[in-house]
């Protein structure tokens, strides 16, 4: 059981931006994707949620045999991928609570109601362990928040809607260290050996709390080498452009 | 439009009430001689810019008349029917005057002349105002003594079957008083085509706050016309909320005069027009006073071959300095046929002042729909529920809970039945 991507090419605007990705993330792992900016690591996040500006021009991806490109965005949502955004959307009137509650109904078998008492209980204790405070049920999603505020929203969702895959799309980012430590704390809640995450980041920071079972390094739209969690440590020390170098001797 | 045989209510002059007092005769005599004087306006008029004024078809109809049995209307609210009371909540706080506007004609003579049909219609319907003077009104005249306030909403329900009805809310608070009052227009069924030709004047004395909601959701067959006023004295505060949800066309003319010092008027409006349905809004901010703020938020959602209007200016007079005064009107529209005319405007003549006036037009996000859609909820109840978004925040302006969570029952409703 993985989510797994063979040979993904992808472009944007006829420009190919993944040029041939292979990555495996079984379930119950956590794997860390770094590189430098413009390698393809938001591309990739975004491809896998089905964001229409990206053009699969070949490869495929499955999520536990399923085939991710035959679904559409809402379905891969319900089949178990989730996203956390990096820059998430603000929609105004729409209060969190009424957000996560369509999230969660849209999962129910047809003529069964979400039950409204037992989802309340369980966002005020979810919100609890992230520090969110209450009133944030009431506001409207993402509107005005501050990107730390965003960013626990994010891991909100991702502990409501409990996936079987999870991708943090540079869920540090904008993150000052104590709210860095929350987030990281609700994703190691989450880890299970029923889910997989991908967590991409640039900076090696995160990784410290967020602690990853494989390093894959990214360059180029592909996957440029595979290690432990050391090797986010040899990067941090190192630069990217070790890795660039590297890549240019072999 | 009418398919009774009653004439129309262009043509013949109704009767006046036995009791009404000879003023009251007189005033709606010389408003019929007015009304008919007047000519229909079109449109080339100013204030008829954009509007389908072939819509409208006023010609047609004609009074509405009695029906049989009762409509179970809120029992905590004044029913009309047809433009007749057919019941009557229980007696409000001591103190208070809540009546039939006929009722208050008989009863508070002086005290409600002073008020009633004392604003006229400076944005192009003088001509129906005339009519609706002349006319039987239904609707009720309240009145909030000095100091008081009133904890429970005054509701009032106009249920509209085939024909014309006049409709009036005549609300006067005094110093320091506060209210709450609930307008709700209805059909009686999904077909006969009714006119409602309404007005709603609230004054504010000094230090006084009124809350109002006009919640209209005639059936589209209908029309209504509404001319409003807010009227606000010194420190007083007027907040109401127009929400236009039916209606074949449907127009509202609101004015807002900030008469003393500190007074602020908030005028907001949700419209989420449908099918063939056009929504015609013209507003005044009129700012008489120093320190004197209003904010008005007007927000159409605009679905198939629906059309609305809005047309509004901000006046500062002159003197009026240290005025706050801002406009806002926003349409979403969701189809490639609806149609959004807005024509906001503004005249300073005062110093130190800050004014702003704005339209925008726009469609849903793609980026909103596409963040929905990644949590699983998919395509079009992820529109639905960024539309409903956009019109439910206005209501975030309200500070009355019973008018935010009626109003936001209403939109939530509205959208349930779209797509």
């Amino acid at each position: 059981m993985s989510l797994l991507i063979t040979d993904l090419h992808a472009a944007i605007d006829g420009t190919e931006i993944l040029k041939g990705l292979n990555l495996e993330v079984p379930k119950g792992e956590v794997h860390a994707i770094m590189g430098p900016n413009g390698s393809g690591k938001s591309t990739l996040a975004k491809v896998l949620a089905g964001h229409e500006d990206y053009q699969v021009t070949s490869g495929s991806v499955s999520m536990d045999n399923q085939d991710l490109f035959a679904m559409e965005v809402d379905e891969r949502s319900r089949a178990g991928f989730f996203l956390a955004f990096q820059y998430p959307a603000e929609i105004p009137g729409v209060s969190n609570a009424n957000f996560l509650r369509a999230a969660l109904q849209a999962r129910m078998p047809k003529g069964e109601d979400l039950d409204a008492v037992e989802f309340y209980k369980e966002m005020r204790d979810k919100m609890g362990k992230l520090g969110m405070d209450q009133k944030f049920t009431g506001r409207a999603v993402n509107e005005g928040f501050s990107g730390g505020e965003k960013k626990r929203n994010e891991i909100l969702q991702l502990m409501m809607l409990a996936p079987s895959y999870a991708v943090l799309d540079e869920t540090d980012s904008g993150l000052d260290i104590d709210a860095l430590k929350v987030v990281a704390e609700g994703v190691n809640t989450m880890r299970s050996p029923a889910r997989g995450f991908l967590v991409i980041t640039h900076y090696q920071r995160l990784l410290d709390y967020i602690v990853p079972d494989v390093v894959h390094v990214m360059a180029d739209g592909k996957i440029v080498k595979t290690g432990g969690k050391d090797l986010a440590l040899e990067l941090e020390e190192k630069g990217y452009d070790w890795v660039k170098e590297e890549l240019v001797t072999s | 439009m009418s398919l009774t045989a009653t004439p129309s209510i262009f043509e013949v002059h109704p009767d006046c009430e036995d009791s009404a007092p000879v003023w009251l005769a007189e005033a709606r005599n010389e408003a019929w001689e007015r009304f008919t004087s007047l000519p229909m306006p079109g449109p080339k008029d100013e204030p008829w810019r954009f509007a389908g004024i072939r819509k409208m078809a006023l010609e047609g109809f004609g009074a509405a008349q009695a029906v049989e049995g009762s409509v179970g209307g809120d029992e905590n609210a004044f029913v009309f029917v047809n433009n007749r009371l057919t019941q009557r909540p229980k007696p409000s706080q001591n103190g208070v005057i809540v009546c039939t506007i006929s009722e208050a004609a008989e009863q508070h003579g002086e005290l409600f002349r002073r008020f009633f049909h004392a604003q006229g219609a400076p944005l192009g319907s003088e001509k129906f105002q005339q009519l609706h003077l002349a006319s039987k009104q239904s609707g009720v005249f309240v009145f909030v003594p000095r100091g008081t306030v009133v904890e429970a909403p005054i509701v009032v329900e106009h249920w509209v079957g085939e024909g014309a009805v006049f409709p009036y809310t005549l609300v006067v608070a005094e110093e320091n008083s506060e209210v709450t009052v609930i307008d709700r227009m209805r059909s009686l069924d999904d077909t006969g085509a009714g006119f409602a030709l309404g007005l709603f004047d609230l004054y504010a004395a000094e230090g006084a706050h009124v809350h109002y909601l006009r919640s209209q959701n005639l059936n589209l067959a209908s029309r209504s016309l509404a001319v409003g006023s807010s009227v606000v004295g010194r420190g007083a505060d007027v907040k109401s909320l127009l929400l236009n949800l039916g209606c074949g066309w449907s127009r509202n003319e609101h004015v807002s005069y900030l008469n003393g010092e500190a007074a602020n008027s908030d005028m907001l409006a949700v419209s989420i027009p449908t099918g063939e349905q056009e929504c015609d809004q013209r507003t005044f901010q009129h700012h008489r006073a120093e320190h004197t703020t209003s904010d008005l938020l007007f927000k159409n959602v605009l679905y198939d071959k629906s059309k609305s209007v809005f047309g509004g200016l901000i006046l500062v007079d002159e003197g009026a300095h240290h005025t706050d005064a801002y406009q806002t009107c926003r349409n979403l529209i969701l189809s490639d046929t609806a149609e959004a005319h807005s024509m906001p405007g503004l005249e300073i003549n005062a110093d130190q002042v800050r004014c702003s006036h704005g339209a925008t037009t726009g469609q849903i996000g793609e980026e909103e729909v596409f963040y929905l859609m990644a949590r699983g909820i998919p395509g079009p109840d992820a529109r639905r529920l960024i539309a409903l978004g956009f019109a439910l925040d206005v209501l975030e302006k309200i500070s009355d809970q019973r008018i935010q969570s009626e109003a936001a029952t209403a939109l939530e409703a509205k959208f349930a039945d779209l797509f």
